[in-house]
This record gives structure tokens, sequence and C-alpha cells, in this order.
């Protein structure tokens, strides 16, 4: 709601340019935010997860559950669950309203991620190391989804189909009805680390150990998958350093793509998705950054210092407008010669124009509808609201 | 099925106070009333049977001006002439936190509707944003130059907005705290302090309370009254009002002559008077058919809307 009212042209941008937080709460490895972006999920190395309100910036739950670092997060769509898959070989769902883990995976062996179907929060897939990827149902029952080992199992966002790529850089495309492979495309010779699709559902991403993003546009997966070809667009790489990439994000409509990177860089790369060129670097802090986040409602991005575990946050920063503080003010490119209205100092009794005002107030006044979208384009609507446990200050020592 | 009355009497009750009745307010699930008085208490009484004390909360060492429900509907804020804001557990009926920060009566309190932070307003002159979980206060916005009066936020919580003696209406960002937006009406040359304001249920208009009499619906976004409400007696308390989601939506406001005016929002006439008592009205409150209003010497009245007018389809908030 408060878009409306702020300076379109620092409050529209793209993306942030700007460090405006720093959250030390554990040492962070993987965060996550929810669809509304007003909870941030925070993966430990401890094992515990962290949910951080974005309105006060303080941790609202700790979900303890796992015992080694979490190595993936994934909210469902409406709020409510959040799956987490750790290196100690287990995967929870949490039920946010009781904050309680109430379903558990064993899978004995590590995994490398875990994802909900975004129909369904009942169901997930998760792809395991040296094991072939999984599907779980909402009856618990598992199923083997590709007799191929793969490093990334990822959902296309209509949650029909289910896109994994294997270490042999091998992308296969798995229709999650009749769980079969229906495509299958080689894109590289190396491992692939992360698969990313935009939510429009047209681009996809591919980060693999060649140092090298590939983007790729999807074909109609209403077509004849015979028919399907992935194109690779562009390449985007850094071609002095060679820098590896830790983790790779699209923007809310896919415009552009931002990556953290191994090593020495501290900085968030941020390239612009049509014409392929780098558009920003967003200065970072003095340590690599691993794992990267955007919150596409309050345009935040967010990433984990990999010494410090520190949460990094850029955000927008608005500047004060001054037109607001009285309303006669009002903010003028140049100077406006000043010429006096015919009617300025003529003298109308108040009566009279309070009787004006009063009559001209019969317009019809809607109360009740919303918006459907806010004004960077989200669809606006109330979330799911974590229930607050007052009077239990959360301790994050030791954590 | 239409009759000719509005709103009929469920009950009359008594909260009981040994002081000044200042509050009044419903919990969100409609279990309970809560009053806040000039005594130092707050009592909780079943909405059920207005007659039924449930519990006295005991702690404030001065007047309480303003309570509000946490959205669990278990726990309470309350703010007090003796500047602090308090969190109470409603079922145990103890006190979980106190936060200090206000220089001097803090007049007003809300929560947000995730329900882990709270605003309040104060005599000092300053709004403050307090984390209800670990009892801090996020910010002071130094927001006007006399009491505020009342706060309120929007539905998403992302704005803020403020009334007070000075006569101006503020918004404030929630995140960054900066003022957005400034609302005052002065067309008869000098503007009345404003006591009250409430936001529409969509967020995109404003219900002030001015002490000229008057209830204004304000268009912000155009800094433009819409629409203007009269007849009521508001010239020195702080008198507060509602949107009622009828079949038409209807504006209701406590008055100083112990009524509760209920006008219809598009023709702005007035369309019920609810005899409460001869002493001002200073709380009304209304969970979907139901409307209580108690007045500064503790009667509290029970309303049932007639079904004739009530029918209000929520459908019609998520479309267009």
């Amino acid at each position: 709601m408060n878009l409306s009212l702020l300076d379109p042209f620092a409050a529209l941008k793209e993306y942030p340019e700007s460090i405006t937080h720093t959250l030390s709460f554990g040492h962070s490895v993987f965060v996550k935010y929810n669809q509304q972006g007003d909870y941030l999920a925070s993966g430990l190395s401890s094992g515990t997860i962290l949910i951080i309100d974005n309105d006060t910036k303080s941790v609202i739950r700790k979900l303890i559950g796992h015992v080694r670092p979490i190595q993936s997060l994934c909210w469902s769509k409406c709020g409510t669950y959040l799956l987490s898959s750790s290196r100690d070989w287990k995967c929870l769902v949490w039920d946010l309203r009781t904050c309680k883990a109430v379903r558990k995976f064993d899978f004995s062996g590590p995994i490398w991620n875990s994802e909900f179907n975004p129909k369904d929060p009942q169901e997930f897939v998760v792809s395991l190391y040296d094991n072939f990827p999984k599907y779980v149902k909402s009856d618990n029952t598992i199923q083997t989804l590709q007799e191929d080992t793969v490093l990334v199992t990822t959902f296309h966002p209509s949650g029909d189909y289910i896109v994994t790529g294997t270490n042999k850089g091998l992308i296969s495309v798995i229709s999650r009805e009749s769980s079969t492979v229906i495509f299958n495309q080689k894109v590289t010779n190396s491992s692939i680390k992360n698969i990313i699709i935009s939510s429009n559902g047209e681009k996809m991403a591919i980060n693999s150990s060649d140092r090298i993003i590939r983007q790729v546009t999807l074909p109609d997966f209403n077509t004849e998958p015979k028919l399907w070809h992935f194109e690779v667009e562009n390449k985007y790489q850094d071609v002095v350093n060679r820098l590896q990439w830790n983790s790779i994000m699209f923007s809310a409509s896919g415009d552009y793509l931002i990556a953290s990177a191994f090593g020495s860089a501290h900085n968030i790369y941020i390239w612009e998705t049509s014409q392929f060129f780098l558009n920003k670097i967003l200065e970072g802090p003095k340590e690599e950054l691993v794992d990267v986040d955007w919150n596409y409602k309050k345009c935040i991005i967010c990433a984990t210092g990999m010494d410090s575990g520190v949460i990094y946050m850029w955000s927008l920063v608005v500047p004060q407008k001054w037109s607001a503080l009285a309303p006669d003010f009002v903010e003028i490119e140049e100077n406006i010669d000043y010429q006096e209205k015919e009617d300025e100092f003529d003298i109308v009794p108040d009566d009279e124009l309070n009787q004006k005002q009063l009559d001209e107030e019969d317009e019809y006044i809607d109360i009740i509808s919303k918006e459907r979208t806010d004004a960077r384009g989200n669809v606006q609507e109330k979330g799911f609201v974590i229930p607050i446990e007052y009077g239990q200050t959360i301790s994050t020592d030791n954590i | 099925m239409t009759t000719d009355t509005l709103y009929n009497l469920r009950y009359k009750a008594q909260t009981g106070h040994n002081g000044y009745s200042t509050s009044a307010k419903i919990s969100p699930n409609g279990a309970y009333i809560a009053t806040s008085s000039s005594d130092c208490t707050i009592r909780l009484f079943d909405l059920e049977n207005g007659s039924k004390l449930i519990r006295v909360l005991e702690g404030h060492r001065d007047g309480v001006n303003d309570i509000s429900w946490s959205p669990d509907s278990r726990h309470l804020a309350s703010v007090s002439d003796d500047m602090t804001l308090r969190v109470w557990d409603v079922e145990y009926g103890e006190c979980i936190s106190v936060m200090q920060g206000h220089t001097y009566h803090v007049t007003c309190v809300e929560f947000n509707h995730k329900g882990n932070l709270l605003v309040t307003g104060s005599s000092d002159e300053a709004i403050r944003l307090w984390d209800a979980l670990n009892a801090k206060c996020l910010k002071t916005l130094s927001a006007h130059s006399d009491p505020i009066a009342a706060v309120d936020l929007c539905w998403d919580s992302t704005i803020i907005a403020s009334a007070s003696y000075d006569g101006m209406i503020r918004l404030f960002d929630t995140e960054s705290g900066q003022c957005l937006k400034t609302l005052i009406y002065d067309k008869g040359g000098s503007s009345f302090p404003v006591s009250y304001v409430r936001f529409s249920p969509n967020g995109k208009y404003l219900l002030s309370t001015t002490l000229d009499n008057t209830l204004r619906l304000w268009d912000y976004m155009n800094n433009k009254v819409v629409k203007t409400f009269q007849g009521a007696k508001l010239e020195k308390y702080t008198c507060s009002s509602r949107f009622i989601m009828a079949k038409d939506p209807l504006i209701a406001s406590g008055t100083e002559t112990g009524d509760v005016l209920i006008w219809d929002l598009q023709s702005k006439g007035i369309i019920a008077t609810l005899k409460v008592s001869t002493s001002p009205v200073l709380a009304i409150d209304v969970l979907n058919n139901t409307l209580i209003a108690m007045d500064i010497q503790g009667n509290l009245l029970c309303y049932d809307l007639n079904e004739g007018f009530s029918g209000y389809d929520s459908e019609r908030t998520d479309t267009n």
C-alpha cells in the first residue's frame, strides 16, 4: 500500500543498490524469503532454522530439528509450510501454524536439495548424492523420479514438470503426472550446480562448474517434447577472473539475473537478461557471499557471508519527500513565475465555501475493493501470518 | 426482512471501573470485550453476556488510555498515563512485558496485522514503533507539534496514519519511518484538532474526526475530502469511529451527547441514532454484526445488526 505514496523514481527501481542491514543471528548458510516477502527463513550451520520478520528484522521463531548444517529451504506458496533439508540426511516439513516438524524423511545419504511442488505443498522432490532423485507424495510414499543420479531438481512454476541436472551436464525434463523423462539435452560437459526458472516460466538459467551460467529460453511445454530444443542464448561468465558462481537468482520479471561468486570477489553481479550485459555490481562486504535470495515484494536482495554467517541485505533507499510534510509544499524542478489567479483574493463567505464543498461530495466511494496488484505489479494479498509467542524472548546466543 | 431499526440492543452492562472508562475493544475471535479505565486497570468481559466479568488486569500505575488486541486474541497491549506500553497474557492475566520510552502520557496503541509490531502515539508528540516480541523500541518518529490522539494502520500494515491536536493527519511508511503525506483541513482559516483517524477496509480512504463536530472521509492520494459527516457533537473528547460493512457501507461514531450516530457512507445522511446515555460515548467497536458502545461513565451497550441490513458480501473485497 505504501508504494503508491513513495517517489516512483526511487521506489520502483528494478534492484536495490546499497547494503542497509546486516543481520547476525548465528551462522547462516541458506536464506529464503516467503512468497509475500515478509518472512525470511535462515538455515544455520548448526541445523537450526530461524524465521526472521522483515518488519522488525528480528527472529520470531526458532525451528529446531536438524543437527547438521542446512542444505536447502523451500516455502510453500501459501506460506504455511517450510521444507528443509540438511546434511544430517533428513528432510523435514514444518507446519508454521504450530512451528513443529510434521513430516520427517530420512534418506540415509546426503541430500543436494529439495523443493515443494508449487501446486501442492504435500508433495516435493529431492535430489540425493549418488542416488536417484525421489518424489515424495502426500501419503508419504517415495518413488524414484528418474533412473539417473542428479545434482539438482527443480519444479517448473506450473508444477507440471520437474527439471533435473546431472554431473555430466545433462538436463532432463520429467512430467510430474506420469513420472517419466520426456526430454533430455546435454548443455555442458561439467556438473550442474543450480537450475533456476523465472517465475513466468519462460527463462531458465543453469549454473555449472565450468564457471559459466547458461541462459535458456524454455519452449512451450504444451507442445510435443520431440520438437523441443534448449538453445543457450547467452553464457554469463567472468572472462578475466574466471570466477566460479556460487548461487544464482532471477528477478521477479526474469529481466535480471543475479549471482554471487566464489573466492575473493565479494560482490553480487546483476545482468540484464535480454541484452545480456552486466548491469551492476553490488558492492559487498569483506567476505565471500554464498547463498543469495531476492525478495520481490519489498525489493531486497540478501546474501549470506561465508566466514561470519552474517546475512547482508541490499534494499532501496527512498529519500524523504519534503512535500510530504505539508500539503501546500510542492517539489519543483525549476522556478515558476507566479501568476495570480483571477479569483485568488476574492472574498467568499465561509458558509458558501462549505456548502459548495458539501454539494460536490456526491461521487460514489468504494471503501472495500482493493487493487489487485501493487505499484510493482505483484499481486496483493494477505499472506499466512505465523503466530507470535509473546513473552518468550528468543535467545540467539549459541545457536 | 426489513424493519426500521438498524441495530437491536442485546444487553446493557456496567464496566464497574472506579474511574472514567476510556476504551473498549472486541477481541478478533469475538469472545471478549476489554475495557480500560483511568482507575489503572483493564477489565475483560464475555462478549456474549457483558455482565460476566472474566478478569481484571492490574499493573499500570496511572490511568489506562487505550488498548489493542493481538490478532490471536490471547494478548492485549495497553498504554497509560504512566508513560508505559504493556503487553498482557489474557488467559493468565499477567503482564508479560513493559516497554518504556515515551516521555509523557501515551494516548493510543495499535497492533499490526501480524501481531509482532506495536505502534503508539503519545502526548510527547512522538510515534513509537515497538517490537512486540522482544519488547524493544525500534523507531521514534517525531511526528507532530501537539499531542497525538490516535494512530491506525492500513490492512497490510505498510502505512501508519496519525491524528494530532495540531490539526494534522500524517501518513508514515512503517518500514522506513518516513512521512509520506500530511493532510490538513483548513478551509475556515484555522484547523481544528484531529481526535481520531481510521483507515477504510481497503486502505484507500481515511476517516478523520475533528473537534469541529465533523467527520471527514479523505481520499489521501488526492489530498481531497470526499465525504463530510455532520450532526454529531464532538468538541472535547476523542470519540472513536468505525466503518460498518452492512449491505451498504455505513459510518458510526460516538458523540458527546451520549449517542452513537450512524451515517450512510454514500448519501451522508444519518440513518440511525443509538441512545447510550447522556455522557460522552468515548469508545465504539464493531466486529461483524456486533457493535459495542461505551460511555465515559462505564455504561457498556451491545447491539446486533438487524438481519435486513446485513448481507455484506465479503467476496467483494477480493474482486475489482
